[in-house]
């Protein structure tokens, strides 16, 4: 049977909505774990912090693909696409921590002076008082690690996730059209992380504003 | 879970070996992907305009796909057409072009935080563009740049890892051979203790660098 542009076109849609599927749960997990780690890791609580450092150093030194292979056969994860999420999620979760963390300090000590001053407690001030502030600051970091998260998904082929590249690789063995295949997965690729840019730019733009109209010194 | 020492320490040659595969295509790739970065963000100030779309369509390629789909564009595409390259050589020449990609963004972003007035008092000597450029300009922005590349240089050792999807016998790899023969995940332990070794190596090296090489105006 020969097989039509048409039908690579059709397997890897279905990988791409695989893909599609994975992203934004992993996006929203690191985002929250890495927002309260990076709250925890400002406070400068003294085993606490080591133990925090030594997580981040891990996930920076280790290769994404090492990791998912350690925890898919480490921990005998036998939904490959839970496996998935929770890799990606805490790979990328020590890196936002250290970008919330970045994000907290640049906020001035007065802000937390006034928090305290007002009687709220420390959960308070951050979630009430701190927290809202940082994203303007940490908007370009977060979707420049975002990106490195979607280029990312691919690794998740090799727990057998049939994402994009699975589909991918085995067209790759029926047909053998390298060309096409890889170049097509390669513009889906490009299509998101152009579209995560953009969003990224205006997303700071817009936030640019509202602190501008609170009366934020920037 | 235990750890099994026994098979570690037998396998030790093996993972010195692989150690050193990792190391030496880091360690090549790294060097070609700085080459390739500081010509491309160089050029990229020459203000030849078709020169500039063809460089920023290059860097902006190879920054939003993923490292392994160009790894296997290349890997499988130059064996499709004839071209026999040793996985080795196919995964520097991915990884260079990626990264380069990569470097030639952050050695930009540097040369355009050089002060204007270093381009006006060359430009007043009666430098040619170029000769700015490579006298002035660069060697200040890439001594700026040290502490963004050595961030870069420990996430071309994170891609190593990628080779091994393509048969090349790295830590990765040495680690999923182990599992699939001993039905074992100390493999992936140790070269993930390895892999931290390097990257905690890497990372003191930069703060090194970066005090030696600080430019003070």
């Amino acid at each position: 049977m020969e097989i039509t542009f048409l039908d690579i076109l059709n397997t890897l849609r279905k990988g791409a909505f695989e893909t599609i599927k994975i992203l934004p749960l992993s996006m929203l997990f690191s985002l929250i774990a890495g927002t309260i780690l990076g709250a925890i890791q400002s406070k400068k609580i003294p085993v606490v912090k080591y133990l925090i450092n030594a997580y981040i150093i891990i996930m920076r030194g280790i290769p994404p693909l090492l990791l998912m292979m350690l925890f898919f056969f480490a921990l005998n994860i036998n939904v490959p696409f839970i496996a998935a999420v929770i890799v990606l999620s805490i790979y990328h979760t020590g890196y936002i921590t250290e970008i919330v963390r970045g994000g907290i300090e640049a906020i001035s000590k007065g802000q937390f002076e006034a928090a305290e001053s007002l009687g709220l407690s420390n959960f308070k001030t951050m979630s009430k008082v701190i927290i809202p502030q940082i994203w303007y600051q940490v908007i370009p970091a977060l979707g420049g690690q975002y990106i490195i998260l979607v280029k990312d998904t691919v690794l998740i082929s090799v727990i057998g996730v049939r994402e994009i590249l699975w589909s991918g690789r085995q067209l790759m063995q029926l047909t053998y059209k390298p060309f096409q295949i890889f170049f097509l997965i390669g513009v889906f690729f490009y299509v998101i992380c152009f579209a995560l840019q953009q969003i990224t730019i205006w997303a700071e733009k817009s936030l640019k504003q509202k602190s501008v109209d609170s009366g934020r010194r920037t | 879970m235990n750890f099994n020492y026994r098979l570690i320490s037998e396998l030790l040659p093996m993972f010195f070996e692989a150690l050193i595969t990792t190391l030496k295509i880091s360690a090549l790739s790294a060097v070609f992907a700085i080459c390739l970065g500081s010509i491309a963000a160089s050029a990229m100030n020459l203000g030849n305009r078709p020169l500039n779309y063809i460089l920023q369509a290059y860097i902006s390629i190879f920054r939003n796909s993923p490292l392994l789909v160009q790894l296997f564009f290349f890997f499988y595409g130059l064996t499709f057409i004839g071209i026999r390259m040793s996985s080795f050589m196919t995964g520097v020449m991915a990884i260079t072009l990626n990264e380069g990609a990569f470097f030639a963004e952050i050695i930009r972003g540097s040369i355009n935080g050089i002060p204007k007035n270093d381009w006006e008092a060359a430009e007043s000597l009666g430098l040619s563009r170029f000769l700015i450029l490579r006298k002035v300009i660069f060697p200040q922005a890439f001594r700026n740049s040290i502490p963004a590349l050595t961030g870069q240089i420990s996430l071309v050792i994170k891609d190593t890892s990628l080779l091994s999807m393509i048969m090349l016998v790295e830590l990765t790899r040495v680690g999923s051979m182990i599992y699939n023969k001993y039905f074992d995940f100390a493999g992936f332990i140790f070269a993930a203790v390895l892999y931290i070794v390097i990257f905690i190596v890497i990372n003191n090296l930069s703060f090194v660098l970066e005090k030696k090489y600080r430019v003070r105006r």
